[in-house]
């Protein structure tokens, strides 16, 4: 196995579209105006519950502007954030001007607002697990029982949920901020009462998803079926309130550990009960724990607190990043007691021997061996160093790719996926260029639009790996018909083909591409792939994460000082962007670490920061040096999932390395100063 | 946001007589139009006085003092070499506010009367007492950042950067009322809210700033703010200190509804020749002196202490290490 | 729910903070009329006499609240603006003429998703008032792309991958360049601090900074 970011690597340019995006010129579904256009926007529940009293609709209907106002009063709300009815109108402003004339009235009741409040503890085993915990229990040299927590997470991509709908009559355009174009099709035809076939939606360009944006939700829904009724095309997006709200999140966490190892540091088990923190009904909690490491005999459970908030939707890597801070945070914390290295300790329980060969060049790149014993940095800003890990199954699915190959030797792909800053055009194009032989350059690359051969969402991190083989199926037979046009020409010759050169076999004739494009008697030649068997290839991607954070023990602030990220990526197919992508997601694992937070008011249940001032993301100056390491497996003619396994590692590897400067732990995210500070208060009490 | 009557002004008199006709002032924007989106503001008519040179353009620098223009911005303020050099508190303190966009726009004047961050004042759905409502919503909800020292019943952090090391320094801050001019000591500019709920100063509604004097005896002087977030973030707390003639200021942000003055710590270091770490430490947890940490924030206290003894520190020139 | 003197209190009904003002009652325009306007001039007119801003004293120019025509100098070019007082610089660009390579993210100045120049600095167009755009140089991003001046900067954006999603890039760009004119040969930490008002969720940060770096006088990586 390699871990040298020089192999292997088939593309090192940047992606395609970045010229649109820094120039400005590309259109998001938020920037799209159509002549006539009417927009809406939602009236929204301020409170964790209660009642709408009064609302004064004839006001908002009379503001100038305004064509149409849903608010009916009385009715009851059960979460901050929910939709309790809309104004429409002929522009943005009429629509606002009109929910501000409602001049609402509310009655508040009470909220279920923080979590902690109603966890129940661990869970109470049967007799029979019991005994077998307490026996195996006894049998641990280090037992550690702990309690880890999470908070909830908003997605907060920067450009917000929403849709454009142009309904004319038995037909309609859409455009969607979505990561599924076929997802949002099947939805969106359905509230334009229309069959998918005569619907069309464009996602070219989507500011961001994070696994909240797939099918048309309320807004686009409402687009929708506003459009059909006025017979004018209909923009709603939400705004960054609504969004904070009602679009989803990265459901919170109350984990319920006691693991027991053996002297020789192998774990024995133990016990896991997972409290997913979820909205304001069940479902869409869990945390994926045990992970990683042979954990032994575990006896796992799981329940849910709702409150009243918004519900859960897939956020990168669902369950991971949570369970795996409560993983990771528990095997540190065993490791210290039994006098063990963190590393060392995980070398001997890893399942995957990837990792932990991940783990070792990771831990000689990163400079493992500068890391002090928990608490002893000098000074009053101490250093700590930790590791976590990552792994990432996951399946291909179907997937289509059209390539039409012109006269001119130019190429056109068009792929039914969706680039929402995950490079996946620019793949289409790499992926297509390598399998043709060509140079980029003459290949235009189409995706987000539902005309174009389905493919999956951008979940699961599968979309390369569905979509490259499908493209490598509609290269092979665009090889052969050329093949096939030379072979004429040469009068039945046998043909080799390499990097844009067709040659004679045993001869000296040599057709180039464009030469060979030349011969074909229409206007284009076609082809369509699908995905098969035949081009795939195992689909586990792992990695490691280690940081060094620096831990100001006066004021308990933490700053990420480096952080290098091995990530195991089969195939390669572009450096940047997958560069972009580690870093990225790491960068996102930092903020999840230390900043965001979902922060209900107690007694009311509403959202006290529905902003970008208080709900924290990092920013420029709270980026460390990161490295990251692509790991590629030349021989792997697959690709393997990225986007999401890269922000699993690093609130547990943080946890760790704040862990280890400040010698005590911090056992919830996010890691703030106050967390920071209580612990250093309960170890001086302690001590 | 809300509809509002707009007007420029083009005269200082025009400003003035504008004002005492219940129009409100309009400089950066960059507190009001957050208020206006969120339709927390009472007022309907706003008149910009950025054309205006008598309302605060420019820094002026005098034999004895500094004259700052209220209309000069926080950018401005913190590339000034003479304010650096000779105000070095109020310089950091204003280049370490928002971001270098806000920066660019937002003025002295504003930063100084900006109403407060407080996240329940700041929403139309929580009726607050400050708001004209019935309760302090931060007395049994979410006050990690609220007043550790002089809340009640308001809990408020008084969120201006500038404020305290112009108060550190002694200055002066000019208030126009119609043509009659006249100076408060920036100590004397700012109220609690048990004495006045519904304002944080005390200008009247016809009454303008129009600069601030920084008198050029201090000696010394320097600002620590700790912040969570580094890239933009209001502090847990900051410290403004500046020795001026033969004493020490200490004055706390962002941990009471005004710039909060640390008199213990303040006497702590009065007499005292040469700032020592050990007078430094000391001088901090006298700063502490007389917190009232409300149900969820009494962890802010050790960040006060930090702040108070780094900005000594640092004034005095010594290094010390933060993260 | 406890009052200040620690006694239960039920739910109640809650008033609007502001309901000691009487809310203006609107006069309604015709709905054809309307949608002739560009989107951010519609108008809502106040009490009494409904045509007439507010009388103001002398040396205050009263504009009022309706739609007003004013001028605005974008990217070079005088350009015809009819809009309310209150619309901002973000939603005449993006609303009236349809440049939306500015964005709106958090529509309170915390992102600089929005960020334009305005005499050659940085600020958050969302948090300012279109009409006291006038007199001023105001540069979008798409004035910046389109000027050969600034290929430097737009090419090496291009070519060290400094986008992912691409909706914080204009924003990062117009900073940029504000940036790399105030200071030609700027440090990491000096990149950082400077680009500290602009965010980026998909974490292109580290792109962002090589891109600047590239782009900065002498700048090799």
């Amino acid at each position: 196995m390699n871990i040298d970011n020089r192999v292997a690597i088939e593309n090192d340019k940047a992606r395609v579209d970045a010229r649109p995006k820094v120039t400005g010129a590309a259109k998001f579904t938020a920037d799209i105006q159509m002549k006539n256009m009417m927009y809406a926007a939602f009236l929204r529940f301020p409170y964790g519950s209660g009642e709408l009293i009064e609302a004064d609709v004839e006001a908002a209907k009379s503001v100038p502007g305004v064509i149409e106002v849903e608010v009916t009063a009385p009715r009851k709300a059960g979460y901050v954030g929910a939709n309790i009815g809309y104004v429409a109108g002929e522009s943005r402003r009429a629509v606002q001007d009109g929910l501000a004339a409602l001049k609402p009235k509310f009655r508040r009741g009470e909220a279920r607002s923080h979590a902690a409040d109603f966890s129940e503890g661990p869970a109470k085993l049967s007799e029979g697990d019991q005994a077998r915990m307490d026996a195996l229990f006894s049998k641990g040299a280090a037992v550690v029982q702990a309690t880890y927590s999470t908070q909830v997470q908003t997605h907060s991509a920067l450009e917000t949920h929403g849709g454009v709908v142009d309904h004319r009559g038995d037909s309609a355009e859409v455009w969607g901020s979505t990561q599924g174009t076929f997802a949002y099709l099947d939805g969106i035809a359905g509230a334009c009462e229309l069959d998918a076939s005569k619907v069309v939606v464009h996602n070219e360009f989507v500011g961001g998803g994070f696994g909240a944006k797939f099918g048309p939700d309320a807004e686009g829904t409402l687009a929708a079926r506003l459009s059909m009724k006025h017979k004018r095309p209909c923009r709603v997006m939400l705004n960054r309130f609504e969004e904070h709200l009602d679009a989803g999140n990265r459901p919170g966490s109350i984990q319920h550990m006691k693991i027991a190892a053996a002297k020789d540091g192998k774990l024995l088990g133990g016990t896991i009960h997972i409290e997913g923190v979820v909205g304001y009904r069940k479902g869409g909690g869990d945390a994926t724990n045990p992970a990683l490491y042979e954990f032994g005999n575990v006896v796992k459970s799981g329940s849910e607190i709702t409150l009243n908030a918004g519900r859960p939707r897939a956020f990168r890597a669902p369950g991971w990043p949570q369970g795996v801070f409560a993983v990771e945070s528990m095997m540190d914390e065993l490791a210290a007691k039994l006098g063990m290295d963190p590393v060392a300790f995980r070398l001997l329980n890893e399942k995957s021997a990837r990792r932990r060969k991940q783990l070792e060049i990771g831990a000689e790149i990163f400079g493992w061996n500068r890391r002090k014993p928990d608490g002893t940095w000098p000074g009053v800003v101490k250093h700590g160093f930790g590791v976590a890990g990552a792994e990432w199954p996951t399946w291909p699915t179907k997937a289509g790719a059209d390539i039409d190959l012109f006269r001119s030797g130019k190429v056109e792909v068009r792929a039914g996926v969706q680039d929402i800053g995950t490079g996946t055009m620019t793949v289409v194009a790499d992926v297509a260029a390598y399998e043709l032989g060509i140079p980029r350059e003459m290949i235009v690359p189409r995706v987000g639009n539902s005309t174009f051969p389905e493919g999956p969402g951008s979940g699961g991190s599968q979309v390369t790996r569905s979509v490259a083989p499908a493209i490598m199926d509609a290269a092979k037979q665009i090889r052969e018909q050329l093949t096939e046009l030379v072979q004429e020409k040469w009068d039945g010759a046998k043909v080799s083909y390499a990097k844009g050169v067709f040659s004679e076999q045993g001869g000296s004739r040599s057709l180039k591409w464009e030469e060979a494009c030349s011969l074909m008697s229409g206007q284009k030649l076609t082809a369509s792939g699908r995905i098969k068997q035949e081009y795939i290839r195992e689909g586990i991607s792992d990695g490691v994460q280690f940081f060094e954070v620096a831990v100001d023990t006066e004021t308990g602030v933490v700053r990420v000082v480096k952080v290098v990220a091995i990530q195991s990526v089969g195939r390669a197919v572009n450096r940047l962007m997958l560069e972009n992508q580690i870093c990225g997601g790491v960068t996102q694992g930092i903020s999840y670490a230390l900043f965001e937070d979902r922060w209900l008011d107690g007694p009311t249940g509403g959202m006290v920061n529905p902003n970008l001032e208080f709900y924290k993301i990092a920013g420029a100056k709270d980026i460390p040096e990161i490295i990251p390491i692509i790991d590629a497996t030349p021989e792997d003619t697959g690709v393997r999932p990225v986007g999401e396994p890269c922000t699993i590692p690093p609130a547990g590897a943080i946890a760790n390395a704040v862990a280890n400067a400040i010698g005590a732990r911090v056992r919830s995210i996010p890691i703030t100063p106050q967390r920071v500070l209580e612990a250093l208060a309960t170890k001086g009490a302690r001590s | 946001m809300k509809p509002f009557d707009f007007a420029v002004a083009e005269s200082i008199e025009g400003t003035m007589t504008a004002l005492a006709d219940g129009w409100r002032p309009k400089a950066g924007g960059i507190d009001l139009l957050d208020r206006l989106k969120e339709r927390t503001e009472e007022s309907d008519k706003f008149v910009s006085i950025l054309r205006v040179d008598e309302c605060g353009k420019g820094v002026e620098a005098g034999a004895d003092a500094i004259r700052v223009g209220a209309l000069t911005t926080l950018r401005e303020i913190s590339e000034n070499a003479d304010l650096g050099k000779h105000a070095s508190a109020f310089a950091q303190a204003c280049g370490s506010a928002a971001t270098p966009q806000l920066r660019a726009v937002a003025t002295l004047g504003g930063n100084l009367c900006q109403r407060p961050r407080c996240w329940y004042f700041r929403q139309e759905a929580f009726p607050c007492l400050k708001k004209g409502g019935g309760t302090c919503f931060a007395v049994d909800g979410e006050n990690h950042f609220h007043a550790l020292f002089g809340g009640g019943p308001c809990h408020i952090v008084h969120p201006s950067n500038a404020a305290p090391p112009l108060i550190a320094m002694d200055a002066t801050i000019e208030i126009r009322k119609g043509a009659e001019m006249r100076s408060v000591p920036a100590a004397e500019f700012f109220v609690l809210p048990s004495k006045n709920l519904m304002a944080e100063n005390i200008l009247g509604p016809d009454e303008l700033i129009t600069g601030v004097t920084i008198p050029r005896n201090v000696v010394k002087s320097a600002w620590v703010d700790v912040k969570q977030r580094q890239s933009y973030d209001w502090p847990l707390a900051a410290c403004a200190v500046a020795r001026v003639g033969g004493k020490w200021n200490v004055i706390l942000a962002g941990v009471a509804p005004i710039p909060w003055r640390a008199r213990k710590a303040e006497e702590v270091l009065a007499g005292a020749d040469a700032l020592s770490d050990e007078l430094a430490a000391s001088a901090a947890e006298a700063a502490l002196d007389g917190a009232e940490p409300m149900a969820h924030n009494a962890w802010r206290l050790a960040i006060v202490k930090a702040a108070v003894r780094r900005a000594l520190l640092k004034a005095d020139g010594r290094s010390t290490e933060s993260a | 729910m406890r009052d200040d003197s620690g006694r239960e209190k039920e739910p109640t009904l809650l008033e609007r903070p502001h309901s000691r003002r009487s809310f203006l009652k609107s006069v309604g325009v015709a709905g054809a009329a309307a949608a002739v306007l560009p989107a951010t001039a519609l108008s809502q007119e106040g009490g009494g006499d409904a045509k007439k801003p507010p009388a103001g004293p002398a040396g205050v120019r009263v504009i009022g609240r309706g739609a007003t025509e004013f001028t605005l100098s974008i990217n070079g070019v005088d350009t015809k603006i009819n809009a309310e007082p209150r619309s901002t610089l973000l939603e005449v660009l993006r609303d009236d003429l349809g440049m939306t390579g500015a964005k709106e993210v958090c529509d309170r100045g915390a992102c600089g998703a929005c960020s334009v120049l305005v005499d050659g600095k940085a600020v958050n167009s969302c948090m300012m008032l279109a009409i006291e755009g006038t007199g001023h140089r105001i540069e979008t991003i798409e004035g910046i792309a389109d000027d050969p001046a600034n290929a430097a900067l737009i090419d090496s954006f291009c070519t060290h991958d400094g986008a992912q999603c691409g909706f914080c890039i204009p924003g990062f760009v117009v900073r940029s360049k504000a940036l790399l004119a105030e200071n030609p040969s700027p440090t990491m930490d000096e990149i950082k601090s400077g680009l500290s008002g602009n965010l980026c969720r998909c974490g292109t940060y580290q792109k962002i900074f090589e891109s600047v770096q590239g782009a900065a006088k002498g700048g090799a990586k």
